[in-house]
């Protein structure tokens, strides 16, 4: 009987997933990487201050975002100069499908809050869910120009500090292979507990779930 | 056990697990593990009738030069590494827990396994939808999967979890 259940959910997720992303990439690619581009500049405008041009502007012709990331620092080791550089910032461009990423988050969330009942209590998680993923999406976005920046910087010093890069490329798995994707799994059974008892059984000594929405 | 102590310990667990996954000293396993799963992609390919060469991470098919690589994050190691730390972060025995870990790593290859040769054909077929798949699609379906094992294993571990408890 519980198994069936975990069947049902199982069914109406993988469904769920194949009707909204099928969606997404047919019809909600561009709007959504519009409306990424658009919280994205929340954490832009908060954390970066750049005075001699925008930190993250977007070529209307070509859709590449073009980042402009403050660094303001001096690089002592330049292997193309044999005085020290000062470097303000770090420009660099990113094709709009290197940032599609951030933005099936939205979509593969509400596909798995829309696989449990709906009532209007979980509508109203999904909808602070939704928020959530948008915060996530947006730091995300912002973790992805600083690391990719710093990573420039990085490779700028003659003989790049090993551990550093170690670190850049840490980071940079986490944010790009893995918060994307993971994010709305976290986030589902977080903001829906009636997913727990679907998944793992409705008695489970020892563990008791007391998530709130 | 609380659940705020269960997500702690698992993203402790996922994140000593990606640290490690990306020193130097673990490439060359990542790297063979990868390159042997285009290898038996390859190998079932052509025992099933089909045509395809493998080089590498590399899987290409003589017929039309069709070539796609297993890069990290093709190879299921990252879901594989958020199955086990959910599994490492519940309080069960350990023996249990090195069931999770074998059979979660079994059924997230295996579907993982699946979707490599999927693609291959996919790619063949649509560019377009390649794309759509290889990077979404079968993202979220793994990670569906990784719940659902996750999910089947804690509801066999219940009984395990109790005794363990009284420990």
């Amino acid at each position: 009987m519980a198994e069936s259940r975990l069947g049902h959910l199982l069914l109406r997720a993988v469904g769920l997933q194949l009707v909204l992303l099928g969606l997404w990439w047919t019809v909600l690619y561009q709007p959504s990487i519009g409306l990424l581009r658009l919280i994205a500049e929340v954490p832009f405008t908060l954390l970066l201050t750049n005075p001699s041009k925008s930190t993250l502007e977007v070529d209307s012709s070509s859709g590449d975002w073009n980042f402009s990331i403050p660094v303001n620092t001096v690089v002592k080791d330049s292997p193309q100069s044999n005085s020290a550089v000062q470097v303000d910032a770090i420009d660099f461009a990113a094709p709009a499908e290197n940032v599609a990423p951030f933005t099936t988050g939205w979509f593969v969330y509400l596909g798995l809050a829309l696989s449990v009942p709906i009532t209007k209590d979980s509508t109203r998680r999904t909808l602070k869910g939704l928020l959530f993923q948008t915060a996530i999406s947006a730091l995300a976005v912002f973790t992805y120009a600083e690391v990719n920046a710093r990573g420039t910087l990085a490779h700028l010093h003659r003989v790049p500090d090993p551990v550093g890069l170690w670190f850049l490329n840490f980071v940079y798995h986490i944010d790009y292979l893995v918060i994307p994707y993971a994010s709305p799994f976290l986030l589902i059974l977080w903001t829906h507990p009636e997913w727990w008892p679907k998944l793992i059984g409705i008695r489970t000594p020892g563990f008791s779930i007391r998530f709130s929405g | 056990m609380r659940p705020g102590r269960f997500v702690v310990f698992f993203a402790l667990a996922a994140l000593l697990q990606f640290a490690l996954l990306l020193t130097p000293w673990f490439r060359p396993a990542i790297d063979g593990f990868s390159h042997s799963l285009v290898w038996a992609s390859s190998f079932l390919i052509n025992a099933l009738g089909g045509k395809a060469s493998a080089q590498g991470a590399l899987l290409g098919s003589p017929t039309n030069g069709f070539t796609i690589e297993m890069r990290d994050g093709c190879n299921g190691i990252n879901v594989m590494i958020l199955l086990w730390s959910a599994v490492l972060a519940f309080p069960v025995s350990r023996a249990w827990k090195l069931v999770g870990i074998l059979v979660g790593a079994l059924a997230i290859q295996g579907l993982n396994f699946f979707r490599f040769i999927s693609l291959f054909y996919l790619g063949q077929y649509s560019q377009s939808w390649f794309e759509f798949a290889h990077l979404y699609l079968w993202e979220t379906l793994i990670l569906l999967d990784a719940l659902i094992v996750f999910g089947l294993w804690v509801r066999r571990a219940s009984p395990r979890t109790a005794a363990y408890g009284r420990k």
